[in-house]
């Protein structure tokens, strides 16, 4: 009858959780939810990548190629090494987001201070407003300081739209968060180092998963910001997608926008099981 | 073993106006059971952090053993803190939690596991090694909770509220057990309090406190028999006053004369102060009065009257057994034994 019910070696009879199983099916459902909205419409651009041709009525290509994938796969055509610019500067914006985050996160959702709703305004703003309706004074900003065309310029400009969810989520998982807990464990005998690593880390990190997922993913399809501050020197990912979607050549761009997609799907399965239920990764300012 | 003084305690929050611990000196001995009382708000959780090395002290000394630890961290006190909600850490489980002092102290694991096993045989949770802290109840909680403290063998035990989540029956058998354990490990232990009661059948000795301040600091008899305050009274249930004027061995009130023991309270305006239960119903001719009946409540071992003397509302506890004389609306008779009036300066 109930599968999850088990003996351990005490003897004592040991369950699996309702609240357990509860998330189990979320997290199924999570998973659903990713392959129906995004792997199932992946399917006619698979299609697209290895077609030759392919006209109007006909149900599947006429003629299939493996030319868009030799064309991806050859040094010359940089798409490789766009695809690795694009994982550089989306981890460098991911890990400098985590380091800023977190604290900011933690001030925010802990501690009451004067200002605070000015501050949240502020680091919510780049969530409202266009990147488009301030770059242009950026721009300005980047040239003065050497950061234009290069790609610390561009890692910076990428923390505007991404810090602000990495800071959300650090604050909504603060705002539940005990600071007693790690009282208990000094008292106990951990020394502040390792009552971060034993206490801390374990309660904050679903929301770092989470903070860093949207921050990478952000950072990952950035295209304006990246052109504007990049100057057509730094070639990412969505800057080939782009030029290609518009040349006309529809397996290229379909072969592109695959591996341009690959790394959502992949991150987004990775954290599934903390995008559900309450993991607490989710969470917003939180009440204080 | 180790005796705990602290000296002038202040504590002042960030950001907060008033001291939330004000001017504390308090002598714990080595091995003493103390409960540190008050109402809600009054600084005792503050003090206990203090003692623990929680919290900051921004004035005043903490000395274990006549040793000054203000600026020794906590995991270096030896001085340990349960805390009021438990906080077992949720994603550990029951052995992981009991075993984490010893963890930090780097004890081998086949030895933590030996002790954890001992600790759940102490707190009568056996076999509870692999649960995770929201498979228990709120009892079981606050026992591995303890237990988690004390397999560390700390040197100083601190409880805050160990009772106070759970219900009454419960509440009575971790009495018991803090007790059992107080006396075996014979680790000197400071617990926080509420409720006056609690601290009675507890404690060695009772620290008062009001507003951050300390009010009282004696053995529980001290708190009943010889009230520093009218306010430390009336914290202890009894509010039989009575305002008059000394001379020598007699105070004179509105409703009369009464024979005093001699004491050090100097000559002048006094408050005159008697337990319910030593009021004597009846006239013996000597310190007697008459005084309205308000009301009568028979609580089965006892009666209890309501009892209007002068401007005050008096308790009385008298027999169960009541006699038409003592029915409500009437004019008795009562007296106070000299031996039993406490005087106090206004
Ligand atoms: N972290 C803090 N920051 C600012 N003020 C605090 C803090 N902790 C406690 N206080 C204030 O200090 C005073 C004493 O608090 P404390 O928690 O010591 O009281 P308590 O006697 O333990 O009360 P209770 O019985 O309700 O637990 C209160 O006025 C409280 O508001
Ligand atoms: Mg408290």
């Amino acid at each position: 009858m109930s599968q999850s019910a088990g003996l351990s070696k005490t003897g004592v009879i040991k369950k699996q959780s309702h609240k357990q199983r509860q998330s189990n099916v979320m997290r199924n459902i999570v998973l659903l939810g990713i392959i129906v909205g995004v792997i199932l419409p992946m399917i006619p651009q698979l299609l697209w990548s290895f077609s030759f041709r392919w006209y109007f009525p006909s149900l599947l290509p006429t003629e299939l190629s493996s030319r868009a994938w030799v064309y991806v796969a050859n040094p010359n055509s940089k798409i490789l090494e766009s695809f690795i610019v694009s994982l550089i500067i989306a981890l460098s914006v991911t890990a400098i987001g985590i380091v800023v985050g977190v604290p900011a996160g933690k001030a925010l959702g802990m501690y009451k201070f004067r200002g605070k709703e000015l501050i949240e305004l502020i680091i919510l703003a780049p969530t409202i407003v266009p990147g488009l309706a301030v770059i242009m004074g950026i721009q300005i900003l980047f040239i003065r300081f050497g950061l234009s065309d290069n790609i610390v310029g561009v890692i910076i400009v990428h923390l505007l739209p991404s810090l602000p969810y990495m800071i959300i989520s650090m604050a909504g998982v603060f705002a539940n968060y005990d600071p007693q807990f790690e009282e208990q464990a000094r008292s106990l005998g951990a020394n502040a180092i390792k009552t971060f690593y034993y206490i801390t880390l374990p309660v904050i990190f679903p929301g770092i998963v989470v903070g860093a997922m949207f921050t990478f993913l952000i950072s990952w399809s950035q295209y304006i910001l990246t052109i504007m501050v990049g100057g057509g020197r730094v070639i990412t990912l969505p800057v080939l997608l782009f030029s290609f979607a518009g040349s006309g050549d529809n397996a290229i761009a379909s072969a592109l926008s695959i591996i341009f997609v690959l790394p959502a799907i992949v991150i987004l399965i990775v954290t599934s099981k903390y995008l559900s239920g309450k993991s607490g990764g989710m969470g917003g300012f939180g009440s204080i | 073993m180790t005796d705990v003084k602290l000296r002038n305690l202040e504590k002042v929050y960030d950001g907060a106006s008033e001291p939330s611990v004000k001017n504390l000196s308090l002598d714990i001995n080595a091995g003493e059971l103390v409960a540190l009382l008050g109402p809600s708000g009054c600084g005792k959780t503050t003090t206990l952090k203090m003692v623990g090395g929680l919290h900051d002290v921004t004035s005043g000394e903490v000395l274990f053993n006549g040793v000054r630890v203000n600026d020794i961290r906590p995991e270096k006190r030896e001085a340990v803190m349960v805390y009021q909600n438990y906080l077992l850490f949720p994603y550990m489980t029951i052995e992981d939690n009991i075993g984490f002092g010893l963890k930090m102290r780097h004890v081998d694991k086949k030895e933590i596991k030996k002790r954890v096993g001992e600790m759940l045989s102490l707190v009568r949770l056996e076999g509870f090694e692999t649960r995770k802290p929201a498979q228990l109840s709120g009892g079981q909680k606050q026992r591995i909770a303890l237990a988690r403290a004390l397999i560390i063998r700390p040197k100083i035990l601190l409880l805050d509220e160990p009772l106070s989540n759970l219900d009454a029956h419960l509440r009575d058998e971790m009495r018991e057990m803090i007790l059992k354990i107080h006396k075996s490990f014979g680790v000197t232990t400071i617990f926080v309090t509420h409720d006056q009661e609690e601290a009675v059948l507890l404690a060695d000795r009772i620290a008062l406190m009001f507003n951050g301040e300390l009010h009282q600091y004696g053995s529980p008899q001290e708190f009943y028999e010889k009230p520093v305050s009218k306010k430390v009274a009336a914290f202890f249930g009894n509010e039989n006053f009575l305002a008059g004027v000394k001379t020598g061995a007699t105070v004179k009130t509105e409703i009369g004369d009464f024979d005093v023991e001699k004491s050090d309270v100097p000559d002048g305006k006094v408050t005159i102060v008697i337990r319910p239960e030593s009021i004597v119903l009846g006239d013996t001719g000597h310190n007697s009065f008459q005084a309205p009946i308000n009301r009568r409540i028979y609580m089965g071992t006892y009666t209890r009257y309501d009892v209007r003397v002068g401007g005050n509302a008096w308790n009385v506890i008298g027999d169960p057994n009541y006699t038409e004389e003592y029915d409500e609306g009437r004019n008795a008779s009562f007296s106070l034994p000299k031996e039993k009036i406490w005087i106090l300066e206004e």
